[in-house]
């Protein structure tokens, strides 16, 4: 299935993922120089596999949805479509409108998990939430 | 010199007129004043050195390098500072603060059977005076009663014993430690070939070494100028005198340049000085750069790391979080790959089956030629079974081919995931976290160095400092111009002495004219006294070397605690000091107590080299000594009943009532030093100790 749909996601995630890639609203202010990612989608694309991997979701109201990008401007060369096959639910590849809500609700949670990794003010510790969640260097070690 | 008595009025810590009479009516010459720090024991060494020469210096080590300041007679600005300097002025705080302006010390002594009387006497120039410009400064002095012209004064104390010389015989606590630092400094060598040829006055041997050296050069201009005379010089004479006043020229830029370096130098070490003196503020101004520099390299740092880890979560490292969940899938598939095989080898198999039946099915049955029965022929009834078998093995089929057919492709859905495999791992970002951990740790506390620092230098003048550090800049740099240009002229000059020594040689010898020959007699005699000096001096240095070794030797094997450990101190050659075991092996000083004892005995080496009659005092010597060998060093000294030898005791070590009881026989007097009731000022009280000492 091509996943070539807009995805979105919750404003408070669009928030975590704007510090994430050091992004201010004031476009004069200079972008935060710890921000751990380049941009907005890499944060979006980085999230989504932290869900995946731990199946984990995080449902978005409706009326705090906002779309953010063009998936296939996410995905980039890789066919995602293969990962939700297969490290996925079932339920996630059944029709495209599935498959947008499995991605949104991966990159929801996700970003969630990526916001509470924060470290003082302006900066965030990932390998620390990898390791919390299993997915760090002794991840085979953790079970869930 | 035996000193008989000294008076002091407003002399430092010393208010008013006090005396202090050194006659021994025992006739030992060993003398102790005791009194806690701040009593005016270094005082009175100071008194003395001032009456003699004028001038008391002050010293500190700062970098390692040995600085030394002079101390004013009056400075007003020193003097209304709350904190006290490292060289403080000598003028009375208590005579200064009352408006008595006068200051005097007066040494009466014995020397080579003559009595001297020498007095300093400063006195204001100018009303309410506050720097020493406006102080004068008297001396005078009588031998036997007769006064000496006051410009000779000087050069009779210098014949007494020469300043140069006479630290060797004030054996101030802080002066040992600082010289025992220095002795095993990098430079010790040099500093103490320096002091040796000090002790023996060396220094002007070779000054008329170098003065015979320039009478042979006058000598080698006059029998050039003979030469010159001759006819053939017409020819080359332009090109002579060209090469000749060049060398004019260079010479006379080498002189203004090398006085030029030498004021940069003179500047460059004032500047020094008072930097030395605002030593805490340069020093607060240096580790502030240095935090400074920490802090920005450190975020230069962090602000890489951050750069570095925004490259690898950007890129592919979230392929690493699937890598466990792609190997799980993947190992899922193999499994199903494995079913659907066996699955489908089982539809294969049934399918075998069902060929077999139909065919048993589609038997006709064949006729015998001989009997004419007819066999082969599936019964009725079997074929009935077969009929219900084959029906049950076609739906087996079909059922063991549909499962095969949900298991999916397998093969298929491997190769799709194997897009996905990869070696990233999650190293690099979390040691590059952990950096940013430490770099962070870092720079907080370089902050937090900074703020102190900061708060430290609220206290002090930094301006002041960073003016001076900007002088003393532009001093070395204007130094290096200043000595490239010297190399430069020297090679210039070289250059055209070349010339001129190569036009002269195309010119006739002159040997036989009288004038010539008088002068090159004059030459090689001067050159031959220039040589002789030279190896004269050579000879008295080993010799003085070997005497400040013998000497210095002795006083360590008697001072330092076991000595059967040792065979004395070694100087070689090149001056470097090595302590030798008793075997006879070079030995690694680094006990501080023992830096301090080979110290001394350098100091007393160099002392008794000087063969100079003078008393020698202890100020509170041997901070690190312990009490076992400052027994022994006073015992080494006070049995040295030749000189007088005054000990000044804080009473950490050199105990009042235990010296007395232990050394009462050796002491000609001893003082107690006190404040007196104003709680601030010195006050001098000889001690009668006749009872104390043990029998």
């Amino acid at each position: 299935m091509k996943l070539d749909f807009q995805v979105g996601t919750s404003k408070k995630s669009h928030e975590i993922m704007k510090r994430l890639s050091g992004k201010t609203d004031d476009k004069k202010e200079p972008a935060n120089p710890k921000a751990p990612f380049k941009q907005m989608s890499n944060a979006y694309l980085f999230a989504l596999v932290l869900g995946l991997s731990k199946g984990k979701k995080k449902p978005i109201e409706k009326k705090n949805r906002i779309n953010v990008f063009q998936f296939s401007s996410v995905e980039g060369d890789n066919d995602f479509s293969i990962l939700l096959q297969h490290l996925g639910e079932p339920s996630d590849l059944v029709d495209k409108d599935s498959a947008r809500k499995a991605i949104e609700e991966y990159a929801n949670w996700g970003l969630d998990s990526l916001g509470e990794s924060k470290y003082g003010d302006d900066d965030y510790r990932i390998h620390k939430l990898l390791e919390e969640i299993g997915l760090g260097p002794m991840s085979s070690f953790v079970t869930d | 010199m035996k000193i008989k008595q000294v008076r002091l009025k407003n002399f430092g810590s010393f208010y008013g007129e006090h005396t202090i009479d050194y006659t021994s009516k025992n006739g030992n010459n060993g003398f102790a004043f005791f009194g806690p720090e701040g009593r005016g024991k270094t005082t009175l060494v100071s008194s003395i050195i001032w009456c003699l020469y004028g001038s008391v210096e002050a010293s500190n080590v700062f970098e390692g390098k040995y600085k030394t300041m002079k101390r004013p007679v009056i400075d007003a600005d020193l003097m209304s500072s709350p904190s006290r300097s490292w060289y403080p002025p000598l003028l009375n705080d208590k005579a200064w603060g009352d408006g008595d302006y006068s200051m005097q010390v007066r040494i009466n002594f014995e020397h080579k059977g003559k009595l001297y009387s020498l007095l300093r006497d400063a006195k204001k120039d100018k009303n309410n005076p506050k720097k020493d410009e406006h102080m004068s400064t008297k001396l005078h002095l009588s031998i036997d009663g007769v006064a000496v012209s006051t410009a000779l004064v000087q050069h009779e104390i210098e014949e007494v014993i020469p300043h140069d010389v006479s630290k060797f015989f004030f054996f101030e606590g802080d002066k040992v430690d600082k010289y025992a630092s220095l002795l095993f400094g990098e430079e010790s060598n040099i500093m103490v070939k320096e002091e040796v040829e000090r002790v023996l006055g060396l220094p002007a041997l070779d000054r008329s070494q170098e003065d015979f050296t320039k009478m042979a050069e006058q000598s080698a201009k006059a029998i050039s100028r003979q030469k010159r005379k001759n006819t053939i010089f017409e020819k080359y004479k332009d090109e002579w005198e060209i090469a000749d006043s060049n060398v004019t020229a260079a010479l006379e830029d080498l002189k203004i340049t090398e006085e030029n370096l030498r004021g940069t130098e003179e500047k460059r070490e004032e500047i020094e000085l008072k930097l030395s003196a605002e030593k805490s503020a340069e020093d607060l101004v240096r580790r502030k750069k240095e935090v400074v520099a920490k802090i920005k390299s450190i975020e230069e740092s962090q602000e890489d790391a951050y750069e570095e880890r925004r490259k690898i979560l950007s890129g592919n490292i979230w392929m690493a979080l699937i890598q466990p969940a792609i190997d799980r899938v993947s190992e899922d598939l193999q499994d199903l790959r494995e079913k659907k095989k066996a699955k489908e080898k089982e539809a294969y198999k049934i399918e075998g089956k069902i060929e077999y039946n139909k065919s048993l099915l589609e038997r006709e049955s064949v006729e015998c030629e001989v009997c004419g029965n007819e066999t082969g022929a599936i019964e009725s009834g079997q074929r009935e079974s077969i009929k219900q078998e084959l029906l049950d093995l076609e739906s087996k089929f079909k059922s063991a081919m549909e499962d095969a057919e949900k298991m999916g492709d397998p093969d298929k859905s491997l190769d799709s995931l194997s897009k996905f495999r990869n070696s990233i791992d999650l190293d690099s970002l979390n040691s590059l976290e952990a950096g940013l951990g430490s770099k962070e740790v870092d720079r907080v506390t370089a902050n937090f160095r900074l703020k102190e620092i900061e708060k430290e230098m609220q206290g002090h003048d930094v301006d002041i400092v960073k003016k001076l550090a900007n002088q003393r800049k532009y001093c070395i740099e204007t130094a290096a111009v200043q000595k490239q240009h010297i190399r430069n002229l020297k090679g210039e000059l070289n250059y055209w002495d070349g010339e001129k020594s190569r036009i002269e040689s195309m010119l006739p010898d002159e040997k036989d004219k009288p004038q010539v020959q008088q002068e090159m007699k004059t030459k090689q005699t001067y050159e031959w006294l220039a040589k002789c000096f030279s190896s004269a001096m050579e000879e008295f240095r080993q010799e003085a070397r070997v005497s400040v070794e013998e000497y210095s030797s002795k006083a360590f094997l008697s001072i330092i605690e076991e000595p059967n450990k040792y065979s004395g101190i070694s100087i070689n050659d090149n001056w470097d000091i090595v302590v030798i075991d008793s075997k006879g092996d070079p030995q690694i000083t680094i006990n501080p107590g023992h830096k301090q004892v080979i110290a001394i005995s350098i100091l007393d080496g160099l002392r008794k080299t000087s063969k100079l009659q003078f008393p020698t005092f202890f100020d509170n010597p041997g901070a690190n000594i312990s009490n076992k060998t400052l027994d022994r060093m006073v015992k080494h000294f006070w049995e040295d009943q030749t000189n007088q030898v005054v000990m000044l005791s804080h009473g950490g070590g050199l105990k009042r009532g235990e010296t007395i009881r232990n050394y009462g026989r050796e002491l000609a007097k001893a003082w107690s030093l006190s404040y007196d009731e104003s709680g601030t000022q010195s006050k001098i009280e000889e001690i009668d100790f006749r009872d104390e000492v043990e029998t």
